[in-house]
């Protein structure tokens, strides 16, 4: 199998089942899906560049410099500033999702908790607490900071 | 000192911010009296920097800038032409007025409020300015995590859940952009937008649909930011959710988003190319039935700042139905429009913050609350007739002159059908809103809120329609300015850097 | 121009707006203060008017000019011509007197101020309809009238009729605004041009467009709505809930005149065809029967009059319908009069409503005993509505029965005409003698609050005034009125010369005719039918009639708002889910419309194709079947992290192979720090997902289907460009990067000098990542509580209790932490040349520290460094901006990168650029944003020190 068929399958397989996560019902799930996006997209911008083996972009004298000696070094500077914010936003989206665990009581993407919050909400923080810590909590109510 | 004005021009008004956002960061949290000062004085510059690049490009001047003294396509360039002037005076007014809300509204600012509201300024100014298609998605992402940060102020359980709806939404759309951006340099090699046009103009058959499709992925992740039909679910929620002040320096999101689709129509995929044409098409259908359905949820809206909402997704329609019909005096009216909306929308919000919703604390009644109380109907007034584009204010002009020009164009049935349909749910929409909160009542203003930051808005709205005649004739040069996109890339591609100082290079390979 | 420019003009539109500006600043607390102002300023304009009349009679068209609306080829323009002197002089004349009436009528708190100063603004907007010299502006203005009449109908706002009157009127208005708009700008498109004087010259143009019917019709719809014309007549009755001197105002010489102005306005233009004769005549014949008919059931005082108007209107648009000269003379004067004994009529019933508190006939009896004066007045006036020789109201009418019965042309109206004006005749004869006869005579009041009386002075001169002048105008019709009749009709046909006008004569005597016995016919015809309805069945008696536009209007409005309500639920149902669905499958959809519309797309492999060997195949399964893997587990969390570290590693080692050292290390670390954050998060978040209801079955084979298709979609388009040659701006980084850049690994050239731009606004968003989520958890106590002993920190959930107190790991971390720090300053002085970077040493160094805090526990390690991340990610951008800057002052650009080799040992020679102070603000931005995220999350497990 060629390379490029091989990232290509690669980079369907990963947005395929970052999209899926995305999908899902639950923050955290959410915050994995995103993730296995950035990893897709940020192999997207890589391979917009195509595709060099033994090539970096790391100047050596006397080598011409042309894309046939190295790799396509834009794509990697743009690769790089895409991670770190991703990374910032994976950071953002977090915080949020365990603010929202908070103020909800459930981690449910939607503020009402989607059709089954009432019996779920309950069950959720339960099963949690009762798992973590071996010890029963009421159901939490929101608490704003101080 | 003017010269260097000149000459930093383009940079200045993202430098300033930047400065700014850090030394508000360096000199401390509990340091509030000196972030404000910082605050100020930067607003102060960029409003000169706005009306010096106002006042300059109408002189038929526009400014090209070489980051880093890279030549384009490649280094990163910025831009002054007439459409980012109006765009940075605009952004610069709106941040004076929503700091003026903010300092004044008693409450405290809230955490990192002063760092995060400079960022956000230098987002927007980035993406007005750049023409590097690669660097406005990173002053999108700077502008949209500043708006993430003031989204959260004062987080209570709707901020948050609104908050994980507009995060969640943008990060989908950042990644959009991200492939959109990387696939045209995948088939074009370049990133430079100036550059971009020339390069997809001269694309192979067989490459085509590849820049079609980055152009449409584009154009959606652009329509999400406008909020346009369907993808503007994020933003009536996430504006009723927002503390209002920063709801009020919310109205220039979705312009950002409006100002790209005109970069787009016009600059990257210009018109006369096949692309254009589709783009086109599809935005026709797509616009103006936003404005329909805005129009229908500000007539279902129960709360002011649902209703503010709904109408500035119509505004949104009204702008790209505009865009689309690309008509040079549609694009004028267009920016016309835009600044009024933009303005009303800040207004809305501002003097919606004032009104006493939910048991905020009401001021005691008196003649003066009474007269307060009219100042503030007063204020409604106007800031719907503009949103609802009643006459004499600039939602009307606005909307006529691009009703004006569209008689000629094949959609004009359809156009007008949605313009007028929609113009007359929303004054009923805001006729409902404005009775029932201001008859079917008394005097119910919440404690220390300030007419003076409306009052500016409403001034210069006022100002808008009394001095239409000088504005439209720089909206009309803006207009023909983008309908010859040659002009830009001329400008950009034929801008020379600065002589370098040679570096000696004591054996590049010292290090091999 | 200037020189034919007359700026009184200007003023005397203007003085209404800026008295009204001024009466809101005044304030309700000096309540003559603020009626004397309103009549001040009407009179003033209403003098300024007068002056123009010598010219206006001399056939000058005095005009005002500036520039307004250049895109739109328009300007702000007056012009006074006889039509628009006459309806300034009705506007202003009887605005005057309303002032004096309200002045009296307002009850003590009703806030005066307020009330005379939307009384000020509506009639600018009034006189700004009759003077603008172009179609823009004219709808600017009426428009205007709209909204000041919505605030003058509610005015009475604690008053629901009130409110929803306004809101009825408002919309109805509003709609015959924008449909005038739209056939204005048509208009404007055929003629090209919205001048009046031009637009009223190109009568064949227009009518011989395509467009003219459709024109036509919208500008009709403008009109109609405006003066109440059926179907369109329902919101007039209901602006009764306004205050009597607005009614008296908006009903009588102004608002529903602008109407009938606009068909004597656009007459000349629009009229003299069929299309015109058939709807404007049919409408107005249906107003005035249906108006005259109804308004003789009216219980309430105001009720009658209202439906009356109804019918005058009627009228009058009937005889612009009948499209001759003649008729539209008639129509003039018509409007003139109606003006007249309509506003004393109205003022008239106010004065009773005032004295006795009831307006409902049913109560109000024999009031002549009481009042006599008004009820005379009344009479008066009364007389001329029903059209009795002597009062001016019979003049119009005689000229409109003359007008009726020579309609030729039209073989059905021939005798539908002077039928349909007969009857209309009686039906007024009838109501304007149930009036009078219920009123002030028909026994006795019953019921009344309090005892009648005359109403103060002054607040019958108005009345006085007018009444006077019906019987004048009625008396010596061609001595009074008739000079403003002939100019104001010779402008309505849009006549150069007074010579040209047709021939009419204006006496109350005619001799014996056809007319006359129509007359005599409506008069006596008119009694009966009242005297049998009092008889037979008793008015009094007669319910509510059925058959009001009213209810289909609120069902109309119901219906928009329903359906407007349920359309907004069904696209935003606040599901983020579907929301992100819908974005995935547009993107998809647009991708794929893409490929539709330009099918020539094709893999074009001109290129070696490299195959790939066994290890990278074995590398790759494995990377793919982590990543199913973390869906497949995703429920529970942890192992799905796993999963999903062994997919980022895979990503790394692509990197590498792929010859991207940097990104490759970039990768790691951020891999590292993520899932440490994550599992931070974790700790506060359920391990597990629960799993969907048992009905979203079908959604996650839906769900799966959308991201198969977005895999493949992605998979593809990777495909096809590799598949491509490719030309790119890149090899001029490689061979600039060293002699001009100052380093050998050009990816990190790009980032600190090409592209540096990006880079600052990266770091800005990693240093706000960073604030936003410490103002999100700082301090916030999460609801589980937790039990680890302070020094476990976040990660006492997952650590083994041996391994938190863990001596060996303190020790371990106090010795990493120097190196730590040895390699991260290492990686930042290396990375222009080799892999490495402020950013990467940045991460290093935060792992450091984050290895701190594992083992040390938050509070001791915080205590050790007293750190405020904050202000690192401040120092940090300061840095960077301050870079950028430093290249101002030697006349360079933002952020140009100058540079020095020094040799350093160990590392070789260092170029000392510019650009290393900016990667040293990345540097500071990276440890300030990362550790601020990783702490505020660690942090939150600590009740006891949440404000720290």
């Amino acid at each position: 199998m060629s390379l490029a068929l091989l990232v290509a399958i690669g980079v369907g397989v990963l947005m395929a089942s970052g999209v899926y996560l995305l999908l899902r019902a639950r923050t955290f799930d959410m915050v994995l899906g995103l993730t296995l996006i950035s990893y897709a997209v940020n192999l997207f911008i890589f391979f917009m560049g195509r595709l060099a083996v033994g090539k970096a972009p790391i100047i050596r004298a006397g080598v011409p410099e042309n894309l046939a000696n190295y790799a396509d070094p834009l794509p990697q500077a743009l690769v790089l500033t895409a991670i770190v914010i991703s990374f910032g936003m994976t950071a953002v989206l977090l915080a949020v999702a365990v603010r929202s665990y908070a103020e909800n009581g459930h981690d449910h993407v939607d503020a009402d908790g989607g059709p089954d919050v009432a019996t779920e909400a309950a069950t959720d923080v339960a099963t949690d607490v009762a798992t973590e810590f071996g010890i029963n909590v009421p159901p939490p109510t929101g608490s704003a900071p101080k | 000192m003017m010269a260097f004005a000149i000459q930093h021009l383009a940079i200045l008004p993202v430098a300033i911010a930047l400065l700014a956002a850090a030394l508000t960061l360096v000199v401390g949290e509990r340091r509030l009296a000196q972030q404000r000062a910082i605050v100020w004085v930067a607003i102060g510059l960029m409003l000169l920097c706005g009306a010096l690049a106002v006042n300059r490009t109408s002189g038929g001047q526009m400014f090209v800038y070489l980051m880093s003294n890279w030549r384009a396509p490649f280094g990163i360039t910025l831009v002054v032409d007439k459409l980012a002037a109006i765009m940075l005076l605009l952004t610069a007014f709106i941040g004076a007025v929503v700091m003026a809300a903010q300092t004044r509204n008693g409450r405290p600012a809230g955490t990192y409020f002063y760092p995060l509201f400079m960022l956000q300024l230098m987002g927007l100014n980035g993406a007005f300015l750049t023409a590097d298609l690669f660097n406005l998605f990173v002053f999108f992402e700077v502008l949209l995590a500043a708006s993430y940060g003031m989204l959260l102020q004062h987080a209570d359980r709707a901020r948050t859940n609104a908050a994980t709806q507009y995060v969640v939404i943008n990060l989908l759309g950042s990644a959009l952009f991200l492939i959109a951006a990387a696939l045209l340099y995948g088939v074009t090699g370049t990133l430079n937008m100036a550059d971009l046009s020339q390069k997809i103009n001269a694309v192979g058959p067989q490459s085509r649909a590849l820049v079609a499709a980055a152009g449409f992925l584009l154009l959606v992740v652009f329509a999400i930011k406008a909020a346009l039909l369907p993808l503007n679910f994020w933003l009536t929620g996430t504006y009723r959710a927002a503390i209002l002040p920063v709801a009020a320096l919310f109205a220039l999101m979705t312009k950002v988003g409006v100002v790209a689709i005109a970069r787009t129509l016009t600059l990257i995929y210009p018109d006369g190319g096949v692309i254009n044409a589709h783009m086109s098409q599809a935005l026709l259908i797509i616009a103006p039935l936003t404005m329909l359905v805005a129009a229908c949820g500000a007539l279902s809206a129960r709360d002011v700042s649902t209703l503010i909402g709904w109408s500035v997704v119509g505004s949104a329609g009204m702008l790209v139905t505009a865009l689309a019909i690309g008509e040079l005096k549609a694009i004028s009216g267009a920016l016309f429009y835009l600044i009024g909306s933009t303005l009303a929308t800040a207004l809305l919000f501002l003097n919606a913050a004032s009104l006493d919703q939910a048991g905020a604390r009401v001021a005691k009644h008196t003649d003066a609350s009474g007269r307060r109380w009219a100042s503030t109907g007063a204020l409604f007034l106007i800031g719907g007739a503009v949103m609802a584009g009643l006459p004499p204010f600039s939602g009307f002009i606005g909307k006529a002159t691009i009703l004006a020009a569209s008689t000629s164009h094949p959609a004009q049935v359809w156009v007008w059908t949605a313009v007028l349909l929609a113009g007359l749910l929303s004054i009923l929409a805001y006729a409902r809103m404005g009775s029932r909160l201001f008859w079917k009542r008394d005097a119910a203003l919440v404690e220390g809120a300030s007419l003076l930051p409306t009052g500016v808005l409403a001034i210069a709205l006022v100002g808008l329609t009394v001095f239409a005649a000088p504005l439209q004739r720089f909206t009309d040069q803006a207009a023909a300015e983008l309908k010859r996109p040659q002009i830009m890339i001329g400008n950009v591609l034929g801008k020379l850097p600065q002589q370098k100082l040679a570096a000696p290079v004591p054996g590049a390979g010292a290090n091999k | 121009m200037s020189s034919s420019q007359h700026s009184l003009l200007a003023l005397t539109l203007l003085l209404p707006f800026m008295g009204a500006v001024v009466l809101l600043r005044v304030g309700n607390e000096q309540r003559k203060l603020a009626a004397w102002l309103a009549g001040a300023v009407t009179l003033a304009s209403f003098a300024l008017l007068l002056t123009f009349a010598p010219m206006v009679w001399n056939d000058e068209v005095p005009r005002f000019r500036v520039e307004w609306l250049p895109s739109l080829g328009v300007g702000f323009g007056l012009r006074l011509d006889g039509l628009a002197f006459l309806f300034g002089g009705l506007i202003l004349g009887i605005g005057a007197l309303v002032v004096l009436y309200g002045a009296y009528y307002l009850a003590d708190n009703d806030p005066p101020a307020r009330f005379f100063a939307f009384l000020l603004f509506f009639m600018g907007a009034m006189l700004g309809v009759v003077l603008a010299d172009n179609l823009i502006l004219l709808v600017v203005f009426w428009e205007l009238t709209s909204v000041s009449s919505f605030l003058l109908i509610g005015f009475w706002r604690h008053r629901e009729d009130a409110r929803q009157g306004a809101r009825m009127a408002l919309a109805v208005t509003g709609l015959g605004g924008l449909a005038l708009l739209a056939g204005v700008l048509l208009i404007g498109k055929v003629v090209g041009s919205y001048d009046l004087d031009i637009v009223l010259a190109s009568k064949v143009v227009l009518q011989n467009s395509p467009l003219f019917v459709p024109i036509l019709l919208l500008v009709l719809l403008g009109a109609f709505t405006k003066s109440a014309q059926f179907p369109f007549h329902f919101w007039l009755p209901r602006a009764m809930a306004a205050p009597t001197p607005v009614s008296a105002y908006l009903h009588s010489a102004t608002m529903v005149k602008a109407g009938v102005f606009l068909l004597a306005r656009m007459y000349p233009a629009l009229g003299d065809n069929d299309a015109w004769f058939w709807i404007v005549s049919s409408a107005g014949m249906i107003t005035l029967l249906m108006g005259a008919v109804v308004a003789i059931f009216q219980h309430d005082l105001k009720g009658l009059l209202a439906y009356s108007t109804i019918s005058h209107l009627g009228l009058i648009t009937l005889l612009f319908g009948l499209d001759t000269p003649l008729a539209v003379v008639a129509g003039v004067f018509h409007i003139i009069n109606h003006a007249v004994f309509k506003a004393s009529l109205f003022m008239a019933a106010g004065i009773i409503d005032h004295e006795t508190g009831s307006r409902d006939m049913r109560q109000l009896n024999g009031l002549w005993k009481h009042m006599p004066i008004t009820a005379t007045l009344a009479l008066v006036a009364s007389a001329a509505m029903a059209g009795v020789p002597l009062a001016n109201g019979f003049l119009s009418k005689e000229m409109f029965f003359v007008e009726a019965t020579v309609v030729d042309s039209h073989q059905l109206l021939q005798f539908a005409t002077p039928i349909a004006a007969t009857i209309a005749g009686m039906a007024g004869v009838a109501y304007s003698l149930r009036f009078i006869h219920d009123v002030f005579f028909n026994g006795e009041p019953v019921g009344l609050t309090k005892t009648p009386h005359e109403p103060p002075r002054f607040m019958r001169v108005p009345v006085e005034i007018l009444v006077v002048l019906c019987l004048v105008v009625g008396v010596f019709p061609a001595y009074t009125v008739g000079p403003l009749l002939s100019v104001a009709a010779q402008a309505t046909l849009n006549l150069p010369l007074a010579a040209q006008m047709p021939q009419y004569t204006l006496s109350i005597w005619h001799g014996f005719n056809l007319p006359l016995l129509m007359s005599a016919i409506a008069m006596a015809g008119g009694v009966t039918v009242y005297v049998l309805l009092q008889r037979k069945i008793n008015l009094h008696t007669v319910g509510k009639l059925p058959g009001d536009a009213k209810v289909l209007f609120d069902v109309f409005i119901e219906n928009i708002t329903v359906i407007a309500g349920a359309l907004t639920r069904l696209t935003q149902n606040g599901s983020l889910q579907r929301y992100l669905l819908l974005i995935v499958v547009t993107a998809i959809a647009v991708a794929v419309a893409a490929v539709w519309l330009y099918p020539a797309v094709g893999v074009v492999s001109n290129l070696p194709m490299e195959s790939a060997n066994v290890v990278v195949m074995g590398v790759a399964l494995i990377g793919v079947v982590a990543v199913i893997g973390t869906v497949v587990v995703h429920r529970a969390r942890l192992t799905a992290l796993i999963y999903m570290g062994v997919a980022g590693l895979v990503v790394a080692l692509t990197f590498v192979y792929f010859s991207a050292p940097d990104l490759a290390l970039t990768q790691l670390l951020v891999e590292v720090v993520t899932i440490i954050l994550m599992m931070l998060a974790l700790n506060f978040l359920p391990k597990q997902s629960k799993p969907e209801l048992a009905g979203r079955r079908q959604v996650n084979w839906r769900d799966a289907i959308v991201a198969s298709a977005a895999g493949i979609g992605v998979g593809w388009i990777v495909y096809q460009v590799l598949t491509r040659p490719f030309a790119s701006i890149s090899p001029y980084f490689l061979q600039t990067s060293v002699p001009q850049g100052g380093g050998a690994n050009s990816v990190n050239v790009i980032i600190v000098d090409f592209r540096a731009f990006d880079t600052l606004g990266e770091i800005a968003v990693l240093g706000m990542a960073g604030l936003i989520v410490a103002l999100l958890l700082r301090g916030m106590v999460m609801p589980v509580r937790n039990e680890n002993p302070p020094s476990g920190a976040a990660f006492g959930a997952k650590m083994p209790e041996t391994a938190r107190q863990s001596l060996l790991l303190q020790v371990l971390a106090s010795l990493l932490l120097p190196v730590a720090i040895m390699v991260s300053i290492y990686f930042y002085l290396r990375g222009h040349n080799l892999p490495g970077g402020g950013f990467i040493a940045g991460l290093i160094f935060a792992v450091a520290l984050i290895l701190q805090y594992v083992a040390f526990g938050q509070a001791r390690a915080e205590a050790s460094f007293k750190l405020d991340y904050g202000k690192w990610v401040g120092w940090g951008l300061l840095a960077a901006g301050l870079t950028g800057i430093g290249s101002w002052l030697v006349g360079f650009p933002f952020l140009t990168s100058t540079f020095k080799y020094f040799s350093v040992p160990l590392i070789g020679a260092v170029p000392v650029a510019s650009a290393m102070f900016f990667d040293l603000g990345v540097f500071l931005c990276v440890i300030g944003g990362t550790m601020l995220a990783l702490a505020s999350v660690g942090k939150l497990s600590r009740p006891d020190r949440e404000t720290a």
